[in-house]
């Protein structure tokens, strides 16, 4: 596999937003079992509307909800196991249940070269991804990932 | 042990362990969030990229700070985290999350908290640390 990120490409690159309904794609007990968590209103919907909320709370969504593999690798040359993701942030406004229709869209933040402390050039791209809620455009995530790569060429 | 709206700068929060994680975890995250990451799965995959093994999604790591946040503060109170994952998730790891008040504003119910994972292993291995900022609801 010799693609490398493709910085000097991708400046002010948006991805097509995408409509998602959550259920479709993620499951909130699953996830919750997955990390061993006791929050009840993961696993059942009444325990969830009884704690005051619209439905089951979604699980985290991620760039790769709106940005199918093929064009992640193709347009901006990042490929899952490889590519070392160094550091994440999320921000949160309202939160999505697993049967909201939600608005994703991915764009790259930033994309350029710096010396990392051996001396060698590394690549880093910044991806941020928002969700919004369809009906009412509120915020539900505004996440940043950060991808970096040794340069070799 | 106070709750969220008491805590004093400085208290930990109540923690918990979680594990040894397994390779079926790791499945159940990943097609729990449709991660299409197949380093989580396929050993191939992850020898291929330098790795002993599989590893379990950044998502596990961050997902257990988080549901430790929230199980103290309530669903819906984190209003931002800022972290990174420090050391690679491997099948058979157990895991145990701290965290610590770092700041509060009373007149906004503003929290902030360092959360941190760490390995059982005899290096108490440093797997991922998190900076939530929380927004609490009114008392009452």
């Amino acid at each position: 596999m010799d693609r490398k990120l493709k910085i000097d490409d991708v400046q002010d690159l948006r991805f097509p937003p995408v409509e998602i309904v959550p259920e479709r794609l993620v499951s909130p007990p699953l996830y919750a079992r997955a990390i061993g968590s006791e929050e009840q209103a993961y696993y059942s919907t009444d325990a969830a509307l009884a704690a005051g909320l619209r439905g089951r709370p979604s699980p985290g969504l991620a760039f790769f909800h709106t940005v199918d593999e093929d064009a992640l690798t193709e347009v901006i040359g990042v490929v899952y196991g490889r590519t070392l993701a160094a550091g994440a942030e999320s921000e949160f406004g309202v939160m999505a249940t697993e049967r909201d229709t939600v608005i994703g869209q991915t764009y790259v933040e930033e994309a350029y070269r710096r010396p990392g402390k051996d001396g060698t050039m590394r690549q880093f791209l910044v991806l941020t991804t928002e969700f919004r809620l369809k009906e009412t455009d509120e915020l539900v995530s505004r996440s940043r990932i950060t991808f970096i790569e040794k340069e070799t060429e | 042990m106070n709750t969220a709206h008491d805590a004093a700068i400085g208290e930990q929060i109540p923690g918990r362990s979680f594990g040894p994680v397994t390779r079926m975890d790791f499945i159940r995250f990943s097609a729990a969030t449709a991660d299409p990451n197949r380093v989580h799965i396929e050993e191939d995959v992850a020898k291929a990229a330098g790795l002993p093994s599989v590893i379990g999604s950044g998502g596990i790591v961050g997902g257990v700070m988080s549901d430790v946040v929230t199980a103290w503060a309530g669903l819906g109170t984190i209003r931002r985290v800022s972290g990174k994952i420090t050391f690679p998730l491997f099948p058979g790891t157990t895991v145990v999350v701290t965290g610590e008040v770092t700041g509060r504003e009373e007149r906004d119910g503003a929290v902030t908290l360092e959360v941190k994972v760490q390995a059982t292993d005899e290096n108490a291995t440093p797997l991922g640390e998190n900076t939530y900022w929380l927004e609490l609801p009114a008392p009452g």
